[in-house]
């Protein structure tokens, strides 16, 4: 759509230097790298029994060591960033896209339509998140997608609140007023006049989005709740909880990735959110 | 008494220029008044704040720079010393007193505070009396109540006196006026200059009043400073600068100060009516406190009709509904009762699909040229976006806002770019062409002109009239000031909360009101009331 073509350059001008921005986004480029080549990279298959169980870090041929059933811990790692990354953007986009549109709707007709939309959305956000999505999983079955729906449900109301804040705003602006009078389409208006101005706090939100899926993800994979056909952080450390006096490797590894992929993501968040405020400034 | 020498101000590196203020020297007595004048960005703002100690952290002054007040370098003072000094030695009133002015205290209070941090130990009855009977001196009518008021509660005009009140307090020896009465209406702006010079005549304080209006400056001056970016290009007595003024852009400023009488008629015949307003009404529900709810009437029983190639000027104060009839006329709020009729046919009536046809016929250029294009849009997608709308290929609608770009003064290369590469001027360039590009049957200026420079709103009004002769555009022309409404309208109907209290020929309203109120907004236009005024009678500068 050509609508968003000002939206991702002005992002990329103002995020050159920014530290926050670059290392954030070399953190997920990497994890990405490893779970779409996470075949060749990874030394042994997911599930494979490569070697003695047990066998601890900087072993031979095992440098993450192998878990209680000989599986390599590193491979594990490896395979387990697909279902994060799979999870977390799945499920993030999914929800910010539900949110744009149900706030946008609710922050363009106002009155009656917002009443709907945002009793609903307020319903929903009286839930706990977590217990709501580990109820949903149970529910749907274990798959890795209905765990993506579980944390799309759980995850769409608060973009949807800030979108419909952000329209509100706009909704009075004189440009927005003056497309009204050109008689321009509710829906183009709401595309083409609205929706680019409102994305900036999206997009810092984004991030963050992904972040808190990929934590969710784990957290029901670790309570055995997840789709136990793909390798997956959150199941490994479950798994591996048991031993963890004896045998930490198993648990503070997957621990380890999910640390670091949580800190590159927030760090992408708060570089976005802080070049954007940065630019707002030197605008007035 | 205030003395000022090769005051130099840095701007950070990155600023479109490298000094905010250039090797500026200029002297202000005690007792006279000195207007600061120039366009936006000149620099005027920022000596105001250097002689207060209020620039801010980004800027500093330049070693040989001094500001001497009694024989003492204000700019070689610190924190503390400068405490002393504001307020005792000089106040400040700012622009917007909304802004300059606490809102969760009430204005008593923060009048009262400026006797305690000066450390007069004064009983609370003492601060009353004090502060109260300041609020009487700077002419509020009941200042027992306002003291105890907070700001949103009063009107723009009393939070600027309250302002006022603050500044004078101590009776400081310079008072620094920055556009105290550019958010004022032309009335109440007429008291507080009143005010300002009885203060003046009484303690021989030196005024410092920023300011972009000439006539203001034949009101109120005795000397003159004519800032261009940065510079100081003009000094001088307020007779010479006004009646002979030596350098290019001082009589380029003064020639494009609106002037009255000054009018060209439009061409175009003027039989059929093409927008007629009948019996229009408009309430509004206020809340006045938590559980009450009070009517407010905006609009009450207008009539007015607007004839083909006309230029009819709507003008009020603010409040009077102006821009609620805008509202109306462009369908963007609803009416409660009375009839709107564009070409014979009834826009109330109408909706959906139909609406959206007739609507693109009453078209509006909005006041701020900054909100009224949107900021992630390219020139030519909003200037295309009426025609493309109506059905228009979008090839089609791209020539035809290329050609419309150039009628209203841009080139062709602007049609790529995004608003922020332009000037305000500029981008009320496109606004006006994306109006145009409906081709509209009405053309509404909603106080199109009045957020611009003086030189820029000049080009903008020849624009305006240009576009009437050439394209025989029919426009309503809603506007606070009736210096500008006497150069573009034929007709003027002046609004007083809501009701229509004079319609007429502008050369009519001009020379003999009918109408009080008419009378007392033509008597407080600045630069006119007194016959004397140089401004007046030297119309032609150039």
């Amino acid at each position: 759509m050509r609508y968003f073509y000002s939206v991702p350059r002005s992002v990329l001008t103002f995020c050159g230097f920014n530290w926050q921005i670059a290392n954030g986004a070399g953190i997920i480029a990497l994890l990405a790298l490893v779970a779409f080549g996470a075949s060749p990279i990874s030394p042994y298959g997911a599930w494979e029994i490569a070697g003695t169980p047990c066998l601890p870090p900087l072993s031979p041929e095992h440098l993450l060591g192998t878990d209680m059933l000989g599986r390599d811990v590193l491979s594990g790692v490896i395979y387990g960033a697909q279902s994060s990354l799979l999870v977390g953007l799945a499920s993030a986009g999914a929800a910010i896209v539900l949110g744009i549109v149900v706030g946008a709707f609710a922050g363009y007709y106002g009155g009656i339509v917002d009443d709907i939309l945002m009793r609903f959305t307020e319903f929903l956000q009286t839930m706990p998140g977590l217990a709501l999505a580990l109820v949903l999983v149970a529910v749907l079955g274990p798959s890795i997608w209905s765990v993506v729906i579980a944390i799309t449900i759980v995850s769409w109301a608060p973009v949807a609140r800030l979108i419909r804040a952000e329209f509100l705003s706009l909704r009075g602006r004189e440009f927005v007023l003056a497309a009204i009078v050109l008689g321009q389409r509710n829906t183009k208006i709401i595309l083409s006049q609205m929706l680019p101005n409102a994305l900036g706090p999206i997009v810092s939100t984004a991030s963050l989005k992904v972040s808190s899926a990929i934590l969710t993800e784990s957290t029901i994979s670790f309570l055995g709740l997840g789709d136990t056909t793909r390798m997956s952080w959150g199941m490994m450390i479950g798994n591996a909880q048991g031993q963890l006096r004896e045998a930490w490797w198993m648990s503070v590894f997957p621990g380890v990735a999910l640390f670091v992929t949580i800190l590159g993501l927030t760090l992408l968040s708060d570089g976005i959110a802080r070049s954007g405020s940065a630019r707002k400034q030197s605008m007035l | 008494m205030l003395e000022i020498e090769k005051l130099s101000i840095v701007l950070p590196s990155g600023a479109d220029r490298a000094l905010a203020i250039k090797d500026v020297s200029f002297s202000v007595k005690s007792g006279s008044t000195l207007c600061l004048v120039g366009e936006s960005g000149s620099g005027k703002s920022v000596i105001g704040q250097a002689v207060a100690g209020l620039l801010p952290q980004t800027l500093h002054c330049l070693k040989q720079s001094s500001i001497r007040l009694g024989g003492r370098n204000l700019l070689s003072l610190d924190e503390c010393a400068w405490r002393r000094i504001r307020g005792r030695e000089i106040g400040m009133v700012f622009q917007e007193p909304m802004t300059a002015l606490n809102p969760l205290m009430p204005v008593g209070q923060q009048i009262a505070e400026v006797y305690r941090s000066h450390g007069l130990r004064l009983r609370k009855a003492e601060v009353r009396d004090r502060v109260e009977g300041l609020l009487e001196r700077v002419g509020i009518k009941d200042p027992a109540r306002i003291s105890k008021s907070y700001t949103f509660r009063m009107s723009g005009g009393q939070r600027q006196r309250a302002m006022i009140a603050m500044a004078v307090a101590m009776k400081p020896k310079v008072l620094i006026a920055d556009e105290p009465t550019t958010a004022l209406d032309v009335t109440t702006q007429r008291q507080v200059l009143d005010l300002l010079a009885d203060f003046q005549a009484e303690t021989r304080m030196a005024l410092i009043f920023i300011t972009h209006d000439f006539g203001i400056v034949a009101d109120i001056a005795d000397e003159v400073a004519v800032m261009e970016s940065g510079n100081l290009v003009e000094f001088g007595s307020k007779e010479d600068v006004l009646a002979r003024a030596q350098h290019r852009y001082t009589r380029k400023l003064l020639a494009a100060v609106p002037r009255l009488h000054e009018h060209k008629a439009s061409v175009a015949e003027r039989s059929t009516p093409v927008l007629e307003v009948r019996g229009l009404s408009k309430t509004y529900g206020v809340a006045t406190s938590i559980f009450r709810r009070q009517d407010m009437r905006v609009l009450n029983d207008v009539n007015f009709k607007v004839c083909k190639g006309e230029v009819v000027a709507l003008v009020g104060e603010s409040g009077s509904g102006k821009s609620t009839i805008a509202k109306c006329l462009t369908r963007l709020t609803s009416i409660d009762t009375g009839s709107i009729r564009l070409d014979g046919a009834d826009m109330l009536s109408l909706k959906g699909e139909a609406l959206m046809k007739l609507r693109r016929k009453v078209q509006i250029v909005f006041q701020d040229p900054y909100g009224s294009l949107n900021p992630r849009q390219k020139i030519v997608d909003a200037v295309s976006a009426g025609p493309i709308a109506q059905g228009v290929a979008s090839r089609e609608a791209r020539e035809l806002a290329e050609h419309l770009l150039t009628i209203v003064g841009l080139g062709r290369n602007a049609l790529d770019r995004y608003p922020h590469e332009f000037s305000g001027g500029q981008r009320q360039r496109i606004g006006i062409a994306r109006a145009l590009a409906a081709k509209p049957e009405v053309l509404i200026a909603d106080e199109a002109v009045s957020a611009l420079d003086v030189t820029v709103q000049a080009q903008i009004l020849r624009l305006l009239a240009d576009l009437r002769d050439r394209l025989g555009l029919t426009m309503l022309f809603i506007t606070h000031d009736l210096r500008v409404a006497g150069q573009v309208s034929d007709r003027i109907i002046v609004l007083k909360a809501g009701n229509v209290v004079e319609e007429g020929p502008t050369q009519a309203i001009f020379t003999k009101p009918s109408n009080q109120y008419t009378y007392s907004l033509l008597q407080a236009i600045p630069g006119i009331s007194s016959n004397e005024s140089a401004l007046v009678r030297n119309k032609c500068v150039c």
